[in-house]
């Protein structure tokens, strides 16, 4: 059952990663030709994970952020460790928050969708700079980037709140109780 | 991953999302890939790399590209003759006038030869700063304060460099008078590094001069290659006459240095083995886009999930195994490189993607005058730019922009310095699987030099050049077959209108 929930759970992250790499580039509110919403494009991917990570145990959570970071690779050019890593933390994060606070409430919830999209979006600038051939100072500030995409992936986290963790498939993945409840039962 | 991959095509349809009709702009860029098709950029490229019509007679060229430097050894270059009929060891290899280093090693088997460069600390080549150029007087000179006998120092007998200061000729000096001057002669070889200014741009690189026959030399002149023992340097009447750059003083007494007419790290591309004439010639090689060393490919997805990102997974058609750094091109145009390599596909790196590297020549389409118009430049033979890296997408405007390393400055004959140019950019060879002479975009620069600091552009080309990519072709390592990039240059014009 979880095999099929988890191929539920690859299927919706490609998507997801999918169109966020086309509306990335794309242009279709008007911005300078084929720059499309650069920073501004919210990682619906990580929303979805993060949506989940809430709900799942932190082993399955910590397998769906290794497959959403090896989606991400198949499809960019981003170090898949630096992926991987990434990924990991803020499901991490996650794990450990949901351990003291009730992070369902959709605001809370969606502050913390901002913060890991915009450690996630400096960690994976840093790993692009180490890598890089030659030093390089990139024309946007990577603050700037950082804030712009914790905003935006923010924004879609607020507005959907648990939706994503019902799209089909992923529920069998998740305890219907509620994260502080099954946390809870975990201790108990 | 590769699973990830293959599901990841589903969504390649996503790629047609904010598609239009083709650009005027690209329709231009697509004129130039069809000039490119007719190869005459890359013939340019190898007449800008031949030495003057002075310096060619009583010797043979044989043009060679350079395909990359073998691993770990910066100061050696792979290089493809056209021919290796005459080619020798020891002799002489030149960039234009300037002389570069000598071949050290032919590969037969393969077609290739290996030069040592004249930065290497092994490799010494005597140098002469002529009598009207060196400023040396017999009986001292009260601006440097060398007391001068006239006797060469000729400190030198290990490389050859002997001293012959009796040579002298009378020069104007300073007052109007006549003086009698010397040559002046040195020892060139190896680099010397420069202290790293303190406004955080990379320190300067010169040639390193060692064993003046004379202390008294005045900075200033060219140095030319000028070996006088035979038996050292077998092919020295070769090489005599080629120029090492200008002779510059170090901090210190006797530290003297020369400053370079070439970019040795990033800036050769092309440059041409001097061997003794009467060997017959053969035809030049074809466009880089007409070799059998490409593979076909489609993109695998839609765009980089990470939009800070410009990159792109490709399939490539057979499964050829590609290596890294190789050019991904559409329409004749360099669109990326890749940057990872799976047995499924490739990810390459877009033009946008913030530390992509490439070293670029730039063919002068068109100066602007004191009054603001644009007109074609006198002079439009290529200059070898030198290595340039992505910054990423300017927000403003949309396009690339990107930081150009000037190690030699940009000159056009009879232009001052400041002068805005607008460059047509083909990339330069030198790096694997990266051939030279395919069309980057255009920029437009200033004349002089950034005085290390380096400059920043702005790139004339599609931001997103996948769209619209009806085939894309990655090159292939440099022992692997594949298949032509490009037709004929009557189907380039056909796409460009």
């Amino acid at each position: 059952m979880k095999f099929v929930a988890y191929a539920a759970f690859t299927g919706w992250a490609l998507l997801f990663a999918g169109v966020c790499g086309a509306v990335a580039r794309a242009a279709p509110f008007g911005t300078a030709p084929g720059v499309g919403l650069g920073p501004w494009t919210p990682d619906l991917a990580l929303v979805l994970l993060l949506a989940l990570s809430s709900r799942i145990e932190r082993g399955d959570a910590r397998i769906a952020a290794a497959l959403l970071a090896t989606i991400h690779a198949a499809l960019g050019v981003d170090s898949p460790f630096a992926l991987f890593a990434g990924l990991w933390f803020a499901v991490e994060i996650l794990s450990y928050a949901r351990t003291q606070l009730r992070v369902e409430g959709r605001l809370l919830h969606a502050l913390l969708v901002a913060a890991v999209s915009g450690i996630l979006t400096t960690w994976l600038h840093a790993a692009a700079v180490l890598r890089a051939p030659t030093p390089i100072a990139p024309e946007r500030g990577v603050l700037d980037d950082a804030l712009a995409a914790a905003l935006a992936t923010g924004l879609v986290a607020y507005l959907v709140g648990r939706l994503p963790s019902r799209l089909p498939g992923c529920p069998g993945l998740w305890h219907k109780g509620e994260s502080w409840e099954r946390v809870g039962h975990v201790r108990s | 991953m590769a699973p990830a991959r293959l599901l990841g095509r589903v969504f390649t349809p996503l790629t047609a999302l904010g598609q239009g009709s083709v650009s005027a702009d690209e329709r231009d860029v697509r004129a130039i890939a069809a000039e490119a098709y007719g190869g005459r950029v890359l013939e340019d490229l190898i007449f800008a790399s031949l030495p003057r019509a002075e310096l060619r007679s009583g010797r043979r060229c044989v043009p060679a590209r350079v395909l990359r430097r073998p691993s770990g050894r910066r100061d050696e270059l792979v290089v493809e003759p056209w021919t290796l009929v005459g080619v020798e060891v020891g002799q002489p290899v030149v960039f234009g006038d300037a002389y570069v280093g000598r071949v050290l090693e032919i590969l037969a088997d393969e077609g290739r030869a290996v030069v040592r460069l004249v930065t290497q600390p092994e490799l010494f080549v005597g140098a002469l700063l002529a009598a009207e150029q060196s400023g040396a007087e017999p009986n001292g000179d009260a601006s440097n304060g060398a007391a001068s006998n006239g006797a060469a120092s000729n400190g030198d007998a290990s490389n050859g460099a002997a001293s012959n200061g009796n040579e002298s000729d009378a020069v104007e000096g300073p007052d109007g008078g006549s003086r009698e001057a010397f040559d002046v002669r040195f020892v060139v070889g190896g680099v010397a590094v420069g202290r790293r200014p303190l406004d955080g741009s990379e320190a300067r690189l010169w040639l390193a001069a060692h064993n003046p026959s004379r202390p008294d030399a005045i900075a200033g002149g060219e140095l030319v290659v000028d070996e006088l023992l035979g038996e050292l340097d077998p092919f020295a009447d070769l090489s005599r006459g080629f120029e090492l750059g200008r002779l510059e003083r170090g901090a210190s007494d006797g530290d003297w240095h020369v400053a370079p007419r070439v970019d040795f790290l990033h800036g050769l591309y092309q440059v041409v083995v001097v061997t003794p004439p009467g060997t017959q010639t053969v035809q030049p090689p074809a466009h880089p886009l007409f070799e059998r060393r490409w593979a076909r490919a489609r993109a695998a997805s839609a765009g980089d999930p990470n939009p800070m990102r410009a990159g792109a997974a490709l399939w490539v058609d057979g499964g050829a195994s590609v290596p890294l750094g190789a050019a991904v091109v559409a329409g004749g145009r360099l669109v990326g490189r890749v940057s990872g390599s799976t047995f499924l596909g490739v990810d390459v790196a877009l033009l946008a993607d913030p530390g992509l590297a490439l070293p670029v020549s730039g063919v002068p389409v068109e100066i602007e005058t004191p009054y603001g118009e644009w007109v074609p430049p006198h002079d439009d033979a290529p200059r070898v730019l030198g290595r340039i890296v992505s910054l990423g997408l300017d927000r403003a405007t949309g396009q690339v922009a990107f930081h150009l390393r000037d190690a030699v400055p940009l000159e056009l004959a009879g232009l001052p310095d400041g002068t805005r140019v607008r460059l047509r950019l083909v990339t330069g060879s030198g790096e694997s699987a990266l051939p030279s002479a395919l069309v980057v975009g255009e920029a437009i620069l200033l004349t002089g030099s950034s005085g290390g600091r380096g400059r920043r552009f702005l790139l004339d080309a599609p931001t997103d050049p996948l769209r619209g990519a009806a085939s894309l072709f990655v090159r292939l390592a440099d022992d692997d077959a594949g298949e032509v990039a490009a037709t004929d240059a009557a189907r380039g014009r056909i796409e460009a209108r």
